[in-house]
């Protein structure tokens, strides 16, 4: 018995002696624990501000982007920093981005932290960012990893725009050549390619208020930039000889500017027009051969999109209306597609003239094994029941994105002709 | 004098802990990956062995028989704790870099082992100096055996890298199956050169070993003198 109490007593008294030694040592190294951790986490902070001391998080506004995850003040008041994750719609796994800018509003570090894609980003991309302001006058999307790149820009505007609205970071000026860039797709929708960039190549035009004049690649229209009385205007001229003027703030101002349009319109034929014998070679495709059709060219004034032409076609008792369209593929490429669609504004046929199999993006067997079922998978939606995530292949994105693009831009003919009439 | 000598070099080489007593040879395989952390391994575990021993031995009357193992074991968790909650304080990159293993000293058989088989038996003094000799053979064990992996298996010591080798690599010997093979090859060498007669030794035969107490009666004395006939 009197065994048995010590050994109680004793491995107690060890237990306490042992606790007390583990508290006091505790109660010294907690504290530096604490500070090495925080370091630990804010270490990569550090490396986008250089000379930076400190960083204490800072609230996010409520109305901040999805893309920006975490906000940090460096504590000697040299700039911000951010952490960004980009969305994972183009992508396996979204890219993780620090970013940190400086206090003369400008990129002051960033660094790629998470980017699990098997096209190489490389380390020079991000770098390219270093010493930019808001407008990101200097940097551009890498071609062949266009959508990368571009959510990648989308999540360094993100953050720039989020700091900017909170008074946190003056906004940089743009040069007038990024406001034209910005306004063109405004002003022609149709010339866009994925990254949201018009494709375009240099035109001539004759009046002389144009200052600058490019035809879309696609052929779906032209874009001046016109100098009017209160400041340059960025103007679109749609497949069938519509214009519409947008000023560099991004308003839309054709009403006000009926000498800039009627110098656009003089300046440039419309492609539907003027390829008018072509196209209609184009469109008798989309019938069998014997079918008595009577096809007369339509006109879809409102349609900024890549149509290029549209046809009534007067198939005895039947009108069906045949749409081309020439959105923008893969590197860049002219796709040229063709819809039929019905008076309901159901989809009749749906035709890829050019090979849906372009160099680099494909659908190839391994993804698409059977393609004239993908197309006929079209057949018989309308405007109401498509949706754009029936084109998704996924592994040829662009090519997707460009049939979807088609698809939108023929009902958009549709309903304008419909109007119309 | 000559045997306090002998008491601190015994852990080194006659007894050494990994090699001879074949004690503690998980650490000795999870952290022989590389010089550096066989290094804090050694150094983390011979400051955990000194102390025990002291206080294991300076209550060496005070402690009943029928808890000794719980006392040890409390008093070695202490111990391990404090050296963690220190590296894990002032030396963060050591601590991660141990993981694990860390707190696993508290079970290595080394601890316990001469705690059970040492310090219970002798002085504070002699235990202090059994530890650290225990300590110092268990690190240089681990060294010796980090060195030969970290140079043939990755062409580097102690992270410095050794340039002729860098492109004649064993990289196996950096992974477990190297860690198994490199401790075999080391045993071995060691009985060459004891020439077989350091695993008969009684003082850490299986009566040395912390279980003992179970068995002793039956096995193991017939065990040990079995042994001590043949030898």
């Amino acid at each position: 018995m009197k065994e048995n109490v010590k050994s109680v007593v004793v491995l107690t008294a060890i237990c306490l002696v042992v606790a007390a030694l583990l508290a006091v040592t505790n109660f010294y190294t907690a504290p530096v624990i604490e500070a090495n951790k925080a370091a630990a986490a804010t270490g990569s902070l550090a490396e986008v501000i250089p000379g930076a001391t400190g960083f204490e998080e800072v609230e996010l506004p409520a109305d901040a982007p999805a893309t920006v995850k975490n906000l940090y003040k460096e504590t000697s008041g040299l700039g911000y920093v951010m952490l960004l994750e980009t969305s994972s719609n183009y992508s396996a796994s979204p890219m993780a981005i620090t970013v940190g800018f400086g206090a003369d509003s400008k990129i002051s570090g960033i660094l790629l932290t998470n980017y699990q894609e098997s096209k190489d980003f490389g380390a020079d991309y991000p770098a390219t960012y270093i010493g930019q302001d808001s407008a990101l006058g200097g940097v551009d999307t890498v071609a062949g990893i266009t959508y990368s790149s571009k959510a990648f820009k989308d999540a360094i505007t993100d953050a720039f725009n989020t700091l900017i609205n909170s008074g946190l970071l003056a906004a940089g000026e743009k040069s007038e050549e990024q406001l034209i860039g910005e306004a063109m797709p405004l002003a022609l929708p149709g010339c866009v390619n994925g990254t949201g960039a018009c494709v375009v190549e240099e035109a001539a035009a004759s009046d002389a208020s144009i200052t600058a004049a490019y035809k879309a690649k696609n052929g779906c229209g032209y874009i001046a930039v016109v100098s009017a009385s209160d400041g340059t205007l960025v103007c679109g001229m749609n497949a069938f000889g519509e214009v519409k003027c947008i000023d560099l703030e991004g308003n839309d101002v054709t009403d006000a500017h009926a000498d800039a349009v009627a110098a656009v319109q003089a300046s440039f034929a419309a492609p539907a027009t003027e390829n008018l014998e072509a196209n209609q070679a184009v469109a008798l495709r989309a019938f069998e051969d014997g079918v008595e059709v009577e096809l007369t060219p339509v006109e879809a004034t409102g349609a900024f999109g890549v149509a290029v032409a549209a046809f009534k076609a007067n198939l005895g008792e039947e009108v069906q209306y045949v749409i081309l369209t020439q959105p923008i593929g893969y590197g860049d490429e002219t796709m040229k597609m063709l819809h039929v669609i019905n008076s309901n504004g159901e989809i009749v046929l749906f035709k890829t003239l050019s090979e849906l199999i372009v160099h680099g993006d494909y659908y190839s067997e391994h993804q698409l094994t059977d393609e004239a079922a993908y197309r006929a998978q079209f057949s018989g939606l309308t405007e109401s029941t498509y949706s754009d995530d029936m084109t998704v292949v996924s592994g040829a994105t662009i090519t997707s994105h460009a049939v979807a693009t088609s698809h939108r831009a023929a009902f958009e003919v549709f309903n304008n002709i419909k109007e119309a009439a | 004098m000559k045997n306090k000598a002998s008491i601190f070099l015994n852990g080194i080489i006659k007894e050494n802990p990994v090699l001879v007593l074949l004690l503690g040879t998980c650490p000795t395989l999870a952290t022989t990956g590389s010089v550096v952390s066989a290094f804090a391994m050694g150094v983390a575990a011979t400051a955990v062995l000194f102390c025990s021993n002291i206080v294991i031995s300076a209550l060496r009357k005070a402690i009943p028989d029928k808890v000794r193992i719980p006392c040890y074991i409390v008093v070695i968790a202490g111990f391990v704790t404090v050296v963690q909650m220190l590296m894990e304080a002032y030396l963060p990159d050591l601590y991660n870099m141990l993981g694990i293993y860390l707190a696993l000293i508290v079970v290595n058989c080394i601890i316990l082992g001469r705690a059970e088989m040492f310090a219970r038996k002798n002085n504070v003094f002699d235990s202090a100096l059994d530890g650290l000799g225990m300590g110092l053979g268990f690190t240089f064990a681990l060294i010796l055996m980090a060195s030969f992996r970290e140079v043939l298996g990755a062409g580097s010591w102690a992270g410095h890298e050794i340039a002729f080798l860098k492109n004649y690599t064993i990289p196996i010997l950096t992974a477990a199956p190297g860690g198994f093979f490199t401790f075999g090859i080391m045993i071995a060498l060691m009985n060459k050169l004891t020439k077989g007669k350091a695993p008969v030794r009684k003082s850490f035969s299986c009566e040395g070993c912390p279980n003992a107490a179970a068995c002793r009666k039956v096995s193991c004395e017939a065990e040990v003198k079995e042994e001590v006939n043949n030898g």
